[in-house]
């Protein structure tokens, strides 16, 4: 194998590859990753048998082939390096890597001993989106999800198809955020869909497609791995295997009490007010009498209290609640419009966030028992 | 069992061609899942999808050889992705800010959770519950019920033997009546231990009227095993004033019991007799296709795979209560599991008899006799004698057929034990009595309780 890079297309590569390195516990191979060139194509893949990244970069091809190359070394020696191009090759099973002025050689291992990346390419793609859109919808949904060993049904992004569009759902038994995607393509045989995407995938999905932009990806699931494809990189995961929870039933259909404030100015309020807040994250919420605003307050006995009066559009009666502020700003932030509206059944009932300017994503909080 | 010992052999070998680090990756977690006889296929089953290309292209040619040293029948080798019951490979989390502090924050109501207001537990539903020849009365009865709440059969009440399915039915026809007519029909489910319990806290609070509020401004009124109200004074009046309140204003009332109410000897009769206005179903023991039924159902709902084999063997031999099977499906299950292996004849024997010790106990002619005679108060030597008085004479044809149904004895035999009787006669009892349960329900009832009081000794 032999191949000239251009520096940028290769760190680019390699920070896409790095989180699928393997911790190399049991198979130290899994320390490394594979560079394959083939005809005009050079791709590196890198796995930890959990998931497993593969992404494609331009090059010139001098000689096809394939190696397996220490991940840590070659990336400290790719970042470090001060030219353009970086030439690549393998002699006599060890990696050489040279520039102008620079050369390196690198012990390698042989390519048959690094896993073989399972595949799903022989089935038709599932449901189609854009790169960004699939990133924002993890994003929003990420925010609700925790890793969990007792559960590990809800350590990940649940996602499922219903008439037609495609839902995520993230959350840790105290919110969840579900998000709807409508501008999905889905092919006939993706309408069974449910699959559980461990939290650790989401996260490496996020990162890889938000760099991705408007470009199309495509999604792959069957009973055990899902893909994710766009063109240039493949990430293969295994999805966690369980049920996830019905949690259609918990998100309220009807809502008693909306409130309706500045997203911003309610942010400023949760963050302000939280200062004052004792171990258990505690701020008061209430909706006043003349339903004009609404106040926010915490206090605590060795260091003070304060309140911080929010002006809000309010329907229906007056209410007083607890919050755990973490999960009431984060729901805040979760969102993209100017105004958020915060529907209230009951103090101990879930209390669902939305925003008009966002429709398609719902927040549902616990309040804490008073 | 077989194909565990075969693995782990087959594992051996390849453990010495392999290095160690491959090894723990790949092989550690594999295992044999069936040998197709006639094709010569063995399926190997393996944790993921890495692992499942891995062997396929590296070792074939290593795991076909070893199991052709062990089992020259086998022809070629398939791989197949297994979800094992294993924890979860740790992750790391990275995102550390998201860190919980144990904080007491309430959590969402995920898991199904009993209705505070109805007492109901969502677990139960009609679906769920399965029908045969034993409980199809009851099943249209609660179906019509359903349909028409407070109309039709008024109150119902369905009686049978422990571990049958009231419960399940009961709090199935809750869960549907509240779900069908959402908020305009209020549903209550209590046991009767329950209800006394509320009759003792408001007569000591001095809060009847809290009690009297609760209990009849419901629309339907589901009390469970009702035979536990019998003989306590207090409760049965007050059940009976609420019983009565609920039926004036066409309230459904629905009661559950483990015998007849005719049965219930602590009963007052002015209760007896309500009950018996109504509609009275009986849930019977199922019968063979049922539990084969009942235990298919189970596996799918647990998801895990038995052998045909097993599942039949555990039904033909738990036959008396549906809670039993349950519970020798439970072991099995958790045997297999934890074992990692098939489970063989000798261990399932000795979970279906450490679950259902009664139906394996031997019992004697002696023990039949007795517990006829006890439960008729009569003599035993009366049984064997000739008196030939009529509150003698049923009673030992009872003690004939009970020997003739449950030990098989000969007829010559069951004349000898008692008392030197002509096999004809013996006969002619055993037709009239089987005949006789099918028209006669309080015999029948009697046979039943008999029995019980036979199986519990």
């Amino acid at each position: 194998m032999k191949i000239i890079v251009l520096k940028s297309n290769f760190l680019e590569a390699l920070s896409a590859v790095e989180r699928a390195i393997g911790s190399g516990s049991n198979l130290p191979v899994l320390k490394n990753f594979l560079l394959r060139s083939e005809g005009s194509k050079i791709t590196a893949v890198s796995t930890n048998l959990e998931l497993a990244i593969t992404y494609t970069f331009s090059g010139k091809v001098v000689e096809n082939g394939e190696a397996v190359i220490p991940f840590s070394v070659l990336y400290s020696i790719v970042r470090n390096i001060n030219s353009e191009r970086i030439t690549v090759e393998l002699k006599n099973k060890k990696v050489v890597v040279t520039t102008d002025n620079y050369e390196a050689t690198i012990q390698g291992y042989d390519s048959k001993e690094y896993p073989i990346i399972p595949n799903l390419h022989d089935r038709v793609p599932k449901i189609t989106m854009t790169a960004g859109n699939l990133a924002r919808a993890l994003e929003n949904t990420i925010i609700a999800t925790q890793f969990s060993e007792i559960r590990p049904e809800i350590s990940g992004i649940f996602a499922k198809i219903d008439s037609g569009a495609v839902f995520f759902v993230g959350t840790d038994s105290f919110r969840l955020a579900e998000k709807k995607i409508e501008d999905a393509r889905c092919s006939e045989e993706s309408s069974d869909v449910k699959a559980i995407i461990p939290l650790r995938t989401a996260e490496e999905v996020i990162r890889i497609m938000a760099a991705q932009g408007e470009s199309d990806v495509y999604i792959q699931f069957d009973s055990t791995q899902v893909l994710f494809k766009t063109e240039n990189v493949e990430i293969i995961s295994r999805l966690i295997d369980g049920n996830f929870p019905e949690y259609t039933p918990i998100i309220p259909t009807q809502t008693n009490i909306e409130v309706t404030v500045s997203r911003h100015e309610f942010v400023n309020a949760v963050k302000l007010t939280s200062a004052f807040s004792g171990k258990m994250n505690d701020i008061a919420f209430s909706v006043g009498e003349n339903g004009k605003h609404i106040e926010l307050s915490s206090s605590d006995a060795a260091t003070g209290e304060n309140t911080y009066k929010v002006p809000a559009k309010v329907k229906g009666d007056k209410i007083s609640l607890v919050f755990n502020w973490k999960y009431l700003l984060e729901g805040a932030k979760v969102f993209s419009g100017e105004e958020i509206t915060l529907g209230i059944n009951a103090p101990e009932k879930p209390v669902k966030i939305k925003s008009a300017g966002d429709p398609s994503l719902v927040y549902v909080v616990m309040p804490i028992k008073n | 069992m077989q194909h565990h010992e075969l693995w782990q052999a087959v594992l051996g070998e390849i453990e010495l061609q392999i290095s160690k680090p491959n090894f723990l990756t790949w092989m550690k977690h594999s295992q044999l899942i069936e040998k197709k006889e006639e094709s010569g296929v063995a399926l190997v089953g393996l944790p993921n999808n890495f692992a499942k290309e891995w062997v396929k292209n590296r070792y074939h040619k290593i795991i076909l050889g070893s199991l052709r040293n062990f089992d020259s029948s086998i022809k070629n080798v398939t791989y197949a992705v297994v979800h094992q019951n294993t924890a979860p490979i740790k992750e790391v989390v990275s995102a550390s800010d998201k860190k919980h502090d144990d904080s007491p924050n309430t959590p969402l109501p995920l898991e199904l959770k009993i209705d505070p207001k109805s007492n109901l537990n969502p677990k139960y539903d009609l679906s769920s519950f399965i029908v045969g020849s034993s409980n199809e009365l009851a099943y249209a009865a609660i179906q019509a019920v359903i349909k028409d709440v407070g109309k039709k059969y008024n109150p119902l009440f369905v009686y049978g033997g422990v571990g049958l399915g009231k419960t399940h039915l009961l709090q199935a026809a809750g869960n549907e009546i509240s779900h069908i007519y959402k908020r305009s029909v209020s549903v209550l489910y209590v046991t009767s231990e329950k209800f006394l319990n509320d009759v003792v806290s408001s007569i000591r609070n001095k809060r009847m009227e809290d009690m009297k509020k609760k209990y009849r401004d419901v629309d339907v009124l589901i009390i469970d095993d009702i035979q536990f109200i019998g003989g306590k004074a207090t409760t049965e009046q007050e059940f009976f004033h609420t019983f009565n309140a609920l039926y004036e204003h066409n309230k459904q009332i629905i009661l559950s019991s483990d015998r007849a109410p005719s049965a219930i000897p602590t009963l007052e009769e002015r209760l007896r007799s309500r009950f018996e206005g109504g509609m009275i179903v009986d849930i019977a023991y199922p019968d063979y296709e049922m539990r084969l039924a009942i235990l298919k159902t189970k596996i799918q709902n647990q998801r895990v795979i038995m052998d045909e084999k097993t599942i039949e063997y555990i039904a033909s031999k738990v036959q008396r209560n549906i809670r039993e099977l349950e519970g020798v499906l439970n072991k099995v299950v958790f045997y297999t599991q934890y074992k990692d292996s098939l489970i063989d004849q000798k261990k399932l024997d000795e979970i279906i008899n450490e679950t259902t010790h009664v139906s394996s106990r031997n019992i004697t002619a002696q023990e039949v006799i007795k517990s006829v005679a006890d439960f008729f108060e009569v003599p035993v030597n009366d049984l064997i004698n000739r008196s030939r008085k009529k509150e003698i004479v049923e009673p030992r044809q009872i003690a004939m057929y009970l020997l003739r149904d449950m030990l098989k004895l000969s007829y010559p035999h069951i004349g000898e034990k008692l008392g030197k009787r002509d096999h004809t006669t013996v006969i002619h009892a055993c037709e009239k009595i089987s005949k006789d349960i099918m028209q006669n329900s309080p015999l029948n009832q009697k046979i039943i309780l008999i029995k019980e009081r036979l199986f519990k000794t």
